[in-house]
């Protein structure tokens, strides 16, 4: 696969802040790729900045070895899609869709023809009469998603497009997004702060923090090899408990409960991170000791909160006849996977809220 | 119980006042169907008369004719420069923008009968001569800032990004601004331009500091007047409420309509 846009150093600053410090990305050809990362973390900054809605401070874009840092947003060829789906109230879905063609002075019935298609690609076609004002949330979406599509785009911007809808309706268009861009062929750049959209639409995903890229890594990876411990926390859940080394190895901070497996120093003040799956309880004399403090029923799973020490942590027992095994209150033992388990430098900010 | 009283004693309040703007109204249209000339009742009798005395007076229909080219003149000329201000004005930095809602308040706050005095003495200086062209431009100073103030207002609630959405979409300035943002404000601008056609139409004080020889209708009704009570000037004033009675109507069916086709324009 070949690169299709570059961005190569890129600064953003408000007075003396840095939105984005230096942030360097490959977009491939085709791909679905996820900037990922809590509000105010430079994320949409980085999209205005490819669709030309802001300039860098310094640094710059290409797109397909093109230069773009200078290029004002009406002459590039990305389209972005809104959160705020931002449909022209004073024209129909069809002239909605058309208003870039038209803009562009394609032939009508060329034109015509496009508009007509890429309303069946969001399965929209019956709607294409109705004025923009008379759409739900999910309806609306899909119409502005087909007005930049339409115009068949090196690049297709996500600014947050689910955000505004409800759960029901965002969980039916992530399985729609994932369709349209396998049939539409377009590369997707999508930005959002949730990161279940995130895992579950993308190739490949961009964990921001502070104007920074943390890693960029496919779902996959993001979850079982986490390059930090800010990405272990905020892709999918994870017990993080610190651990302190002593003569014999590596023990839970303040317990005497030895950290299972090999783990060679990687930093100052050091995190155990293991996501809950990788937790069993098993009987007291098999593992570290700890004490149920709850226990809820999430249907395909039961998950526990046990007390090693003074850390909380969570465990998923996935076995369906032992819903009723622990009660709270009970002694159990925990034995961590050694597969799903590893060390982690601490990287906590000040910064960073809960 | 208290809620309930005081709900009747605050809708009465509403009734006096109303009572109070339009009971004159009533009485001069009820008088301009009288039969006799005087101006007290009982009333003698209905006729037309006093329409007819207007419609066949060449002073009156003069002066008709001489408003409506001002006031035309004002209302298109005020429109263009009008919408051209406003969009510029939204481009402007914010600094600039409150700078500038200062000076376009100034001509609307200021009495009339400075304006009139100076754009007089501007005029002598200057050396024009007082024609229907100088009243077009006395009023052009105060009808402007008025059309500003409200294309401003109607520009700034458009939500920006839809000039962003056309941007993206690859529209140029110019077409972003004829493809998107007028076909979202003209009823607004429309509306702009009949007020702008209103507010000509019938000033008086800046009208007569700054006219020649011919003469509007608040001038030929005031000189009327000043001569003997005509009972004539009942029925051109109650044509001229007519007249201004369709225009309000037809702006707030302009906004009524705007409202109801275009929900989500505004944010």
């Amino acid at each position: 696969m070949t690169d299709l846009l570059k961005v190569r150093d890129v600064v953003k600053r408000f007075g003396k802040n840095d939105i984005l410090s230096g942030v360097s990305l490959d977009v491939r050809e085709g791909e679905f790729i996820t900037l990922l990362g809590p509000s105010g973390c430079g994320k949409t900054t980085l999209l205005r900045i490819i669709a030309g809605f802001e300039s860098p401070t310094s640094g710059s874009v290409t797109l397909r070895g093109e230069e773009l840092t200078r290029l004002p947003p009406h002459k590039r060829r990305v389209n972005t899609v809104f959160q705020r789906y931002l449909l022209f109230p004073h024209l129909n879905v069809f002239d909605n869709v058309g208003f870039g063609l038209r803009i562009a002075g394609i032939k009508k019935s060329e034109a015509k023809q496009r508009v007509t298609e890429a309303l069946d690609l969001v399965r929209l076609g019956h709607l294409a009469e109705r004025g923009a004002a008379h759409l739900s949330g999910g309806q609306a979406q899909r119409v502005s998603l087909a007005r930049a599509l339409v115009n068949r785009p090196s690049l297709l911007l996500l600014d947050e497009p689910l955000s505004a809808l409800d759960l029901k309706v965002r969980l039916d268009m992530q399985a729609e997004l994932r369709r349209i861009h396998r049939e539409s062929g377009a590369t997707f750049l999508y930005v959002t702060h949730d990161q279940q959209e995130a895992m579950s639409m993308s190739d490949r995903v961009v964990v921001m923090r502070d104007g920074t890229f943390e890693q960029i890594d496919a779902p996959e990876n993001l979850y079982h090899r986490p390059a930090t411990a800010h990405v272990a926390r905020f892709v999918g859940d994870a017990n993080l408990i610190p651990v302190s080394r002593t003569s014999d190895g590596v023990v839970f901070s303040g317990t005497a409960a030895q950290v299972p497996g090999h783990h060679p120093r990687v930093g100052e003040s050091e995190l155990f991170v293991a996501r809950p799956e990788g937790v069993r309880i098993v009987p007291v004399s098999e593992g570290p000791r700890a004490t149920v403090v709850d226990a809820a029923f999430f249907g395909s799973v039961m998950e526990y909160r046990v007390r090693l020490g003074e850390h909380l942590v969570r465990a998923h027992d996935h076995g369906i006849d032992s819903h009723t095994a622990h009660a709270i209150g009970d002694e159990v033992g925990l034995r961590f996977d050694e597969e799903r388990t590893f060390l982690l430098p601490d990287d906590a900010r000040m910064s960073e809220g809960p | 119980m208290r809620r309930h009283t005081s709900s009747i004693l605050a809708w009465s309040g509403v009734f006096a006042v109303m009572l109070f703007l339009f009971v004159p109204i009533a009485i001069l249209v009820l008088f301009s169907f009288n039969s006799g000339a005087s101006l007290s009742f009982p009333i003698e009798g209905l006729s037309l008369r006093w329409y007819r005395s207007v419609l066949t007076s060449q002073v009156y229909l003069g002066s008709l004719q001489n408003s409506f080219f001002v006031a035309a003149v004002v209302a298109v000329t005020t429109t263009v420069l009008g919408t051209l201000a406003s969009f510029a004005l939204t481009l402007a930095p914010a600094r600039w923008r409150a700078f500038t809602a200062v000076l376009f308040f100034a001509p609307i706050t200021l009495p009339g009968l400075f304006l009139g005095l100076s754009l007089l003495s501007l005029f002598a200086q200057v050396d024009v001569p007082l024609s229907l062209y100088t009243v077009m431009a006395a009023h052009f100073v105060f009808t402007f800032p008025y059309f500003v103030l409200i294309g401003r207002a109607a520009l700034d609630r458009i939500d920006p990004g839809y000039e962003e959405t056309a941007a993206d979409l690859g529209a140029s300035r110019l077409q972003r601004f004829s493809r998107v943002t007028f076909p979202m404000v003209w009823p607004v601008l429309l509306a702009g331009s009949v007020l702008a056609f209103a507010l000509s139409f019938d000033e008086f004080v800046v009208t007569f500091f700054v006219i020649g020889s011919q003469s509007t209708t608040p001038l030929v009704i005031w000189s009327s007047m000043r001569r003997s009570v005509d009972p004539s000037i009942n029925a051109i004033a109650s044509m001229l409420v007519l007249i201004t009675l369709l225009a309000t109507l037809l702006v707030a069916g302009l906004v009524a309509l705007r409202r109801t086709t275009r929900k989500g324009v505004l944010k």
